[in-house]
């Protein structure tokens, strides 16, 4: 098991968002967590990454283990956030150019020494961008697509090489086209690599996932 | 049916609104242009003050330069291209724009929802209603009396420092706070630290409503007369730009040629100066404002 969950509680002030959650999750392979808006899906999965934490509000009680190592035990949660790592809901590229969205993590981490644009092509061939963006690696990444946007939101992600993929409905505002790239490349990603995702579709759970988590008011109630 | 009616009834007090101000903002152009534009032409710009009283004739020089000392003070005191990035891309009063910059970026990114973040906002939200002869007295007894730098450049350029200071916070914290929260999740959520995301993102991406803020602080200074009056103009002074003497004022100029009664007409002539001065830098600020462009 590559993270594991132990009785881990958040709340944000007063609200006690997830209650008593426990979970493990394998190396390898898709776990989709299903359940009605506002039961805690996000939270656990920014819990998981500790994103949770820029909320002021937030506050926990429990433990994650990462490869055995509880992930708040770090001074820094960047080390955790780059190698757990997080594709949200809504696809935002950063205003920088394409190239440049993609080298954001590695220049900062130090991981585009050997050949930066080596990196670059590497990673956009991965989410199958590069043949649509080769021309245009300058130019601001504010003029791709939606679906366009998520796959350069997965490959900013991907450039950091992270153990742990978490994917907050990446598909929910994706065309029916936009989504099945992306489902295609997450089959792909879950042959090396943990990946946990977020969504309401139930097909698509059905369709992607190896264990299917449902959550409902701050809880888990069905894990296979 | 009835919602229709309201929303019509709203679009006609907004239309009302902008109709009445562009109007008002018309007749004072027009007025002005009508009663200066005759003495308006090289000599009034470039000529001394001359006559008896002083200021009947000749022209507005010293109080032009004396304007733009106070307001582009930075500028005029650095070797030139250092002088073109500061008028550029920091401010004319060196003293406010960094630290405007520092404290926004501390309420926008650093102090958001701590207590000492609230504390910081509540005083420069009461800064910036603070009557500008408030802050000139504030500014007389500090830099005027206390420090010795007596009615001089120095202390007016400070002055209109603090007074310009919390418009430029907030022209700021709008803007860093829009970046963050459009790109803060996303980029920390790759590991960087907050001060990467700044430097990468946030800065670059807010930098135009950041020069375009500094800008309309510059033209607020420009126009101010209050915090001056006590601090650095004098009823003539050649302006050499000496730090530490009494400057003339396109502001204070238009206040004694009119409340003098020396010349309505040269007090037109002056008031459309420092009018157009006003537009040139405002429309300066929507350009760099028009200009900006996200990525590359």
């Amino acid at each position: 098991m590559i993270l594991e969950i132990k009785n881990w509680h958040v709340w944000f002030g007063s609200h006690h968002v997830l209650k008593d959650i426990n979970l493990t999750f394998p190396s390898k392979g898709i776990v989709a967590i299903l359940g009605p808006s506002g039961c805690g899906k996000t939270t656990l999965l920014r819990s998981l990454n500790r994103t949770a934490e820029l909320e002021a509000s937030f506050r926990y009680q429990g433990s994650i283990l990462f490869k055995g190592e509880n992930i708040y035990a770090y001074r820094d949660p960047g080390i955790i956030r780059k190698r757990i790592g997080m594709v949200f809901q809504n696809p935002i590229a950063l205003p920088l150019s394409i190239k440049e969205n993609v080298l954001f993590g590695p220049r900062y981490w130090g991981m585009d020494k050997v050949s930066p644009h080596e990196l670059c092509e590497r990673i956009l061939k991965r989410v199958g961008l590069w043949e649509e963006v080769k021309d245009r690696l300058h130019r601001s990444a504010q003029e791709l697509s939606g679906g366009q946007k998520q796959r350069l939101a997965l490959a900013r992600v991907l450039a950091l090489e992270p153990e742990i993929l978490l994917l907050d409905e990446p598909c929910s505002s994706l065309d029916p086209d936009s989504t099945q790239r992306i489902e295609v490349l997450l089959k792909d990603l879950a042959q090396e690599k943990a990946v946990i995702m977020v969504t309401h579709n139930i097909d698509q759970a059905h369709r992607l996932a190896d264990r299917v988590i449902l959550m409902r008011e701050g809880k888990v109630i069905e894990k296979p | 049916m009835r919602w229709f009616w309201k929303d019509r009834l709203i679009l006609f007090f907004c239309w009302s609104a902008a109709i009445f101000l562009g109007m008002v903002i018309t007749v004072i152009g027009v007025y002005l242009g009508w009663k200066g534009i005759r003495c308006l032409n090289w000599e009034f710009i470039w000529d001394m003050p001359k006559g008896t009283p002083l200021g009947k004739e000749g022209g507005i020089y010293p109080a032009l330069k004396g304007t733009l000392y106070l307001v582009f003070f930075f500028y005029f005191y650095f070797p030139f291209p250092l002088a073109l990035i500061t008028a550029l891309y920091i401010s004319c009063i060196l003293f406010s724009f960094p630290l405007a910059l520092i404290t926004a970026l501390y309420i926008s990114c650093y102090g958001t929802g701590s207590r000492w973040g609230e504390f910081i906002n509540l005083a420069i939200q009461t800064m910036s209603g603070n009557p500008s002869i408030v802050t000139g007295l504030f500014g007389y007894s500090l830099f005027v009396v206390s420090l010795g730098y007596g009615i001089s450049l120095l202390s007016g350029s400070l002055t209109l420092g603090i007074m310009v200071f919390p418009v430029m916070v907030i022209t700021f914290r709008e803007a860093l706070l829009a970046a963050r929260e459009r790109f803060m999740l996303v980029a920390l959520s790759l590991g960087v630290s907050p001060w990467y995301l700044f430097r990468r993102v946030i800065l670059p991406w807010a930098w135009p409503h950041i020069a375009g803020g500094t800008l309309l602080a510059m033209g607020y200074a420009a126009g101010a007369t209050a915090p001056i009056m006590v601090t650095a103009v004098a009823l003539f002074s050649p302006t050499t730009g000496s730090l530490r003497e009494p400057v003339m004022a396109l502001p204070y100029h238009i206040y004694i040629l009119f409340s003098q009664h020396i010349s309505l007409e040269k007090a037109s002539g002056t008031a459309l100066v420092l009018l157009i001065l006003l537009l040139l830098i405002n429309l300066t600020a929507m350009l760099i404002r028009a200009f900006k462009r996200d990525g590359v």
